[in-house]
């Protein structure tokens, strides 16, 4: 049984090969016969098969060509480089069409050329914080160093900063208040060298708190007794009880009861802005009493140690910024 | 992995093919090397024994691999996708010569003409191969290249099956009718081929 097992019933050509028709078992007999025309048949069939299996396939054989060989694999190369081939020498030669913008040299170098254009324009593009980052060596120099009150008025420019002024009227005022102020200056100067305030302010914020102070609605200041200029251009008075915003570069302050003005460099903003105690010299007794309370409630650390607005000025909304964004020493 | 050239020759036919899709020039040398003989004397079997035409059908065949390695489809034995290619190659030749001359399976005349199975006197192996191409010749394309496959490719049913995208069965029959017809074919050669036989066992046995 094994060895009937060993062929396929339904392959003849296993049968053909490995057994006579005699050697055939009754159901492999009857199997071929149902196919084959007779015994005889199938020695035939089988002869020509065992003859067929000794034919030597590889007598005779055509060669493949040498040539083929070559061309296949030179195509299989350039195929494998892939279909852009770049020329150098070709770079700017005129095409044969003789049209000067098919040259590839120009349109390689137009390319660049525009991708360089793009490119300095996005880097150099104006952001919303560019005048911050401009500004920021000054800002740091006027944050790190509050100049002694004597040095910072022989920067007064009064002139200038009531030249600004709507009205002659208070141009000539300013120019009063100007020279009373320079004489009660030098004439404080000397008696207060040793008092003169050198406040130190530090940030502690990081560049991107800078970037929020630019968009901050700026400072306000509560009394009525300072004016305050933006970068001399344009000089507002606050009125009493009036809460306004400002936010300049330089601020001049013009405390009008004192009837003195100083003018702050403060790249930033009113940040900055220190106040002396020439000024509280020049403060009326009213208003040292009616700003009291705020400065109690609210400012009254702002100026330490020397805190020369002790019983002068209110800076409501000027605290509540200063000390979002800076810490007094 | 890094190869040397004569790893190559120890590869499967599916790994070179892998090779050749990633543009290794030598996995494909050597897949050319392993086919191109077996291939061109199969188109020269199938195209009337047309060396020229089989040359030609040879390069074409390889040039689609060359330019097109991914109609490989993975894990399918590389031998029968290979010479299903050839196949339906010889099968277009079939019909284009057929469209041109309006006859099927016309054979060139010199062919015909050299034909003939009258019986010679020097009959040999040799003489039984040429009536044997002879009788090829006549077959229909679908059992000449059954036939080609099983016993000069020496491709199992199943591969040829494959190969020629059909049923075991189907070339089992084929296979089968194949053998009948040629032993037709061949009979007026039969008495002396089987004395020739004869002869061939009684040698191996002294």
């Amino acid at each position: 049984m094994n060895r009937h097992k060993k062929y396929d019933p339904e392959d003849i050509e296993s049968l053909l090969l490995n057994k006579r028709f005699d050697e055939l078992y009754p159901e492999e007999e009857a199997f071929v016969l149902e196919h084959l025309d007779s015994p005889d048949e199938y020695e035939t069939m089988r002869r020509t098969l065992l003859e067929l299996e000794q034919i030597d396939w590889s007598e005779n054989q055509i060669q493949p060509r040498r040539d083929i060989r070559r061309t296949l694999l030179a195509e299989f190369k350039s195929e494998r480089r892939g279909g852009f081939v770049f020329w150098l020498n070709s770079l700017f030669a005129m095409p044969e069409s003789g049209r000067w913008y098919q040259n590839r040299g120009l349109q390689l170098a137009l390319g660049l050329l525009i991708i360089a254009l793009i490119s300095s324009l996005l880097l150099f593009r104006p952001t919303p914080g560019h005048h911050l980052a401009d500004r920021s060596p000054e800002h740091s120099n006027a944050e790190r160093t509050v100049e002694p009150i004597s040095d910072s008025l022989e920067r007064l420019d009064l002139s200038n900063a009531i030249a600004e002024n709507n009205t002659a009227a208070a141009k000539e005022n300013a120019e009063e208040e100007t020279h009373d102020l320079r004489l009660d200056l030098t004439a404080r100067r000397d008696q207060n060298k040793d008092m003169a305030l050198e406040t130190e302010i530090t940030t502690t914020t990081s560049a991107d708190d800078l970037l929020k102070e630019d968009s901050f609605a700026g400072v306000a200041f509560d009394d009525a007794h300072l004016k305050i200029s933006e970068q001399a251009d344009e000089i507002q008075s606050v009125a009493l009880d009036n809460l306004a915003d400002y936010t300049a570069p330089q601020v001049t302050i013009q405390n009008q009861n004192a009837e003195s003005t100083v003018t702050y460099t403060a790249p930033l903003s009113t940040t900055n802005v220190y106040v002396t105690d020439e000024m509280y010299g020049n403060t009326t007794q009213e208003r040292i009493v009616l700003s009291e309370v705020v400065v109690t409630e609210e400012g009254a650390d702002l100026f330490e140690p020397a805190n020369p607005f002790a019983e002068g000025v209110s800076l409501k909304m000027y605290k509540s910024f200063v000390d979002e964004l800076y810490t007094s020493r | 992995m890094a190869l040397l050239g004569k790893t190559y020759h120890t590869f499967s036919d599916e790994d070179l093919m892998l090779h050749v899709a990633a543009k290794d020039s030598k996995a494909f040398a050597a897949l050319y090397d392993r086919y191109s003989g077996r291939v061109v004397n199969y188109f020269h079997r199938m195209l009337w024994q047309d060396e020229e035409l089989a040359q030609d059908f040879m390069q074409e065949l390889f040039m689609k691999i060359v330019h097109k390695p991914e109609l490989y489809q993975q894990g399918r034995p590389f031998k029968t996708w290979f010479f299903s290619i050839a196949n339906n190659m010889c099968k277009n030749e079939y019909r284009r010569r057929e469209v041109r001359k309006g006859t099927a399976n016309e054979l060139p005349e010199q062919v015909m003409g050299e034909s003939g199975l009258g019986i010679e006197s020097n009959v040999d192996h040799t003489e039984f191969r040429a009536r044997l191409n002879e009788a090829l010749e006549e077959l229909d394309e679908a059992k000449r290249s059954v036939f080609l496959l099983r016993y000069e490719q020496d491709m199992s049913i199943k591969e040829i099956s494959e190969a020629l995208e059909c049923s075991e069965g189907t070339v089992k029959s084929r296979l089968f009718y194949t053998l009948k017809m040629l032993n037709s074919k061949l009979k007026a050669f039969e008495g002396i081929g089987a004395m020739l036989i004869i002869m061939n066992w009684i040698n191996e046995w002294i």
